[in-house]
């Protein structure tokens, strides 16, 4: 085929040019170290990378609603330990104040301790965690959930909380519940109806001393329920926490995988890219090369 | 005597024409539209048995089928190039992750999700906010983005017909000439190149069909309009698009100067047709796809916002607002101010109630598009379209391009000068050319020896 020399020329400029293209398509990968650097250069890869890495993000938040929700079980689990504490003593006071030897002073001092006790018990019922929430007030976060219906008698504690559970999205299809009731922890069916009024009477009992016996067994009664209703929701609690880390694990294990397969569709693979890049260099070295030769090859360059 | 100095005369004067020829060639070598000739010689016919050598013409070596293959490749070539040059643009735009809407659209679910965990916390609140007005932005920016690289196509695509009208404008022009020489008894060379040239320029901006007249004018086609017709020449232009001002089509200026719109299906080639195409097919479906996932934000959102309760004990407001459902991303804003109007709870207001908190968090991976895509698949989605759009586009332009270039050989090698060709051309009638002057000087020898024998 006859050739024109302008084509000769266009031809090496042409697999120059490509040739140069190519490289620098390879030099971007190493550069980045990315595959995908635009949606074109795989744009399966590049839609997949979009949908996983907010999978990714998903499970980050999953990861921070669990963070939350341990913080909060483990606040509620210092208040219940502290209560069960407090209804130990309880017992042991009011197994004291059964005993027919007891004097008018020894029943006033241990209606002291009860009261005491009466007020720790109060102070747990109406603790709030680190943001200023009260932690037994269902949704009713901001009102305190036990307080006197009569001011000035012990006795007329009421709940003005609500039975609600506040969940949280701990994974993907896993919610839980972060804070028990105050009714589910210290009461009983009505809202004045709690142990808080149970040992309030005690309490007045043992220093009127009037009818010590019936009101103390009531009270045995109720302390040792609303106990074993503590230890109840704190064995809830630790098998929240316990899935809590199971959840933790596995998320772990997700975020491990997501993190593969997004590394699988956008980093380059050095191994290849690399020997790619060298290739492409020397297909250019050669196409300069031939270019030049060309250039010369020319009788006016000769005669 | 007399013979043998007018045959070597007639030997000088052709080997002159040859070597003006084969200088022409060699000086034109990068002239573009540039079609070689060729020196054709014949011996004198005639009465005259001695004769002596004339020249039968200067041969312009058109390749006529070739070049008009290859003004078709070129238009091919030109469409899918100047496709992938604008969709190269969208390419980029969403390959940076710093304006993609995924990062947004993701931070503000990230605070929406943070909110449901502390929803009487007003530094989460807050967030909430922000991350709304950041995201909304974002759509904003980015419908921005896609609506100038459209303008810039609409310019592109004015100046482009402006510049067919020019060529068309040219080529009537030069027909006139063309005839007018040709009657001369002419060969007009320099003008059918000039011609070709602009036929081959014009094709790289609008597929063009050429016949060509008796009298050696040319009649040029594009988008089944005339646009040369011999000695005249018609005019395109741009016409909005009766639904959307802001996408244009090809129009055709009648005598009496009226335009009619040409459809885009029929203008396939050139740059004109790559712009059409890349309107419709590419830039149009993106806005689209961005449109939609703004919509579909902005009513999952709100609705959802509705069903709740705010801090104050009211119904929850909207977050968004559309100012134009055919403009969603470019018009959505956020129109929320307080925080405290985000609706956390579900059936009036307590502090501690997230359930509708968590109910809107939970839309970033609701069906919410179309009852079967999230927001993310929807934005996946018009990513991947892009991505493959561009690909595929990229692989035709260079199969195109690898037409051109072949076709391109084959023209040249018919059309093209050879260097090496040329200087063997040199020196064969420099040789000519001596020898023939040998010729003139043997007649003056056999001349002088005549005159000697007296």
């Amino acid at each position: 085929m006859r050739l024109s020399t302008n084509i000769l020329f266009s031809q090496g400029s042409r697999a120059l040019l490509d040739q140069q293209s190519r490289m620098a398509g390879i030099a971007e990968q190493l550069g980045s170290g990315k595959r995908v650097n635009k949606p074109s250069d795989d744009p399966r890869a590049a839609a997949n990378l979009l949908v996983r890495e907010h999978g990714n993000r998903v499970e980050q938040q999953y990861a921070d609603n669990r963070a939350a929700a341990r913080n909060r079980l483990a606040t509620e689990e210092g208040q219940l330990n502290r209560i069960t504490d407090v209804l130990e003593q309880a017992k042991q006071v009011l197994i004291y104040a059964r005993n027919d030897t007891l004097n008018d002073n020894d029943r006033t001092i241990l209606g002291t301790q009860l009261e005491n006790i009466y007020q720790q018990t109060l102070a747990a019922a109406n603790a709030r965690d680190s943001d200023g929430n009260y932690i037994f007030a269902g949704f009713q976060t901001d009102t305190q959930p036990f307080s006197e219906s009569v001011p000035g008698q012990p006795d007329s504690m009421t709940y003005y909380g609500d039975s609600n559970r506040a969940r949280l999205q701990v994974g993907s299809t896993r919610q839980i519940t972060a804070g028990t009731p105050g009714s589910a922890v210290f009461g009983a069916d009505a809202p004045d109806d709690n142990i808080l009024n149970t040992l309030a009477k005690a309490v007045q009992a043992l220093k009127t001393g009037t009818d010590v016996a019936v009101t103390v067994d009531h009270a045995q009664q109720q302390v040792e329920q609303s106990f074993g209703n503590v230890l109840l929701v704190r064995s809830e609690l630790g098998t929240q926490m316990k899935e809590l880390d199971q959840l933790d694990d596995a998320g772990v294990v997700q975020a491990i995988s997501n993190e593969e397969q997004i590394s699988h569709l956008r980093d380059a693979d050095l191994a290849r890219v690399i020997p790619d890049f060298l290739m492409a260099q020397t297909a250019l070295q050669a196409a300069q090369k031939s270019f030049l030769s060309v250039q010369h090859m020319s009788l006016f360059s000769m005669g | 005597m007399a013979d043998l100095i007018s045959i070597g005369q007639s030997g000088l004067n052709a080997a002159q024409t040859a070597l003006n020829t084969a200088s022409n060639n060699i000086a034109n070598v990068n002239t573009p539209g540039y079609t070689r000739r060729t020196t054709e010689l014949a011996q004198v016919a005639g009465s005259d048995p001695h004769g002596g050598v004339r020249v039968a013409g200067v041969e312009r070596r058109y390749a006529q089928f070739l070049t008009a293959q290859l003004n078709g490749a070129r238009s091919g070539a030109a469409a899918a190039n100047t496709q992938l040059e604008q969709l190269a643009q969208i390419d980029n735009l969403l390959g940076d992750g710093s304006v993609g809407l995924a990062p947004r659209l993701q931070d503000f679910f990230d605070s929406t999700t943070a909110w449901a965990a502390a929803p009487q916390d007003q530094v989460a609140r807050g967030a909430v906010l922000n991350n709304a007005r950041n995201l909304t932005g974002q759509f904003n920016a980015l419908a921005q983005s896609l609506a100038d690289i459209g303008k810039m196509a609409n310019e592109q695509l004015r100046s482009a017909v402006d510049q067919v009208n020019r060529n068309t404008d040219q080529i009537a022009n030069l027909n006139r000439q063309i005839v007018r020489a040709q009657g001369r008894g002419e060969t007009p060379n320099q003008l059918l190149d000039q011609r070709d040239l602009l036929v081959a320029d014009t094709a790289v901006l609008i597929a063009v069909s050429v016949t060509q007249n008796d009298d050696g004018s040319y009649n040029l086609t594009a988008g089944s309009q005339p646009l040369v017709d011999a000695g005249g020449s018609h005019a395109l232009t741009t016409v909005a698009d009766a639904n959307d001002p802001s996408r244009l089509h090809v129009g055709y200026v009648g005598a009496s100067g009226n335009v009619r719109e040409i459809p885009d299906s029929w203008v396939t080639g050139g740059e004109i047709g790559g712009l059409l195409a890349f309107a419709a097919d590419a830039l149009a479906p993106a806005v689209d796809r961005l449109n939609e996932t703004a919509s579909a934000l902005a009513s999952a959102v709100n609705a959802q916002q509705a069903a709740g309760f705010d801090a104050q004990g009211n119904p929850g407001a909207p977050l968004f607002d559309i100012a134009s459902t055919d403009a969603a991303a470019a018009s959505i804003t956020t129109v929320m101010s307080d925080p405290a109007h985000l609706a956390a709870a579900q059936d009036s207001y307590t502090p501690g109630d997230n359930r509708n908190a968590n109910a809107l968090a939970s839309l970033q991976d609701a069906p919410v598009v179309n009852g079967d895509r999230s927001l993310f698949d929807n934005y996946a989605l018009m990513v991947g379209e892009v991505g493959s759009k561009t690909q595929t586009l990229r692989a035709t332009a260079q199969t195109r391009d690898a037409v051109v270039a072949e076709l391109t050989r084959a023209e040249q090698s018919v059309a093209g000068v050879n260097l090496d060709e040329e200087y063997v051309n040199l020196m064969y009638y420099v040789q000519m050319y001596q020898a023939n002057a040998r010729v003139i000087n043997s007649a003056a020898t056999v001349f002088d020896t005549l005159l000697a024998l007296r």
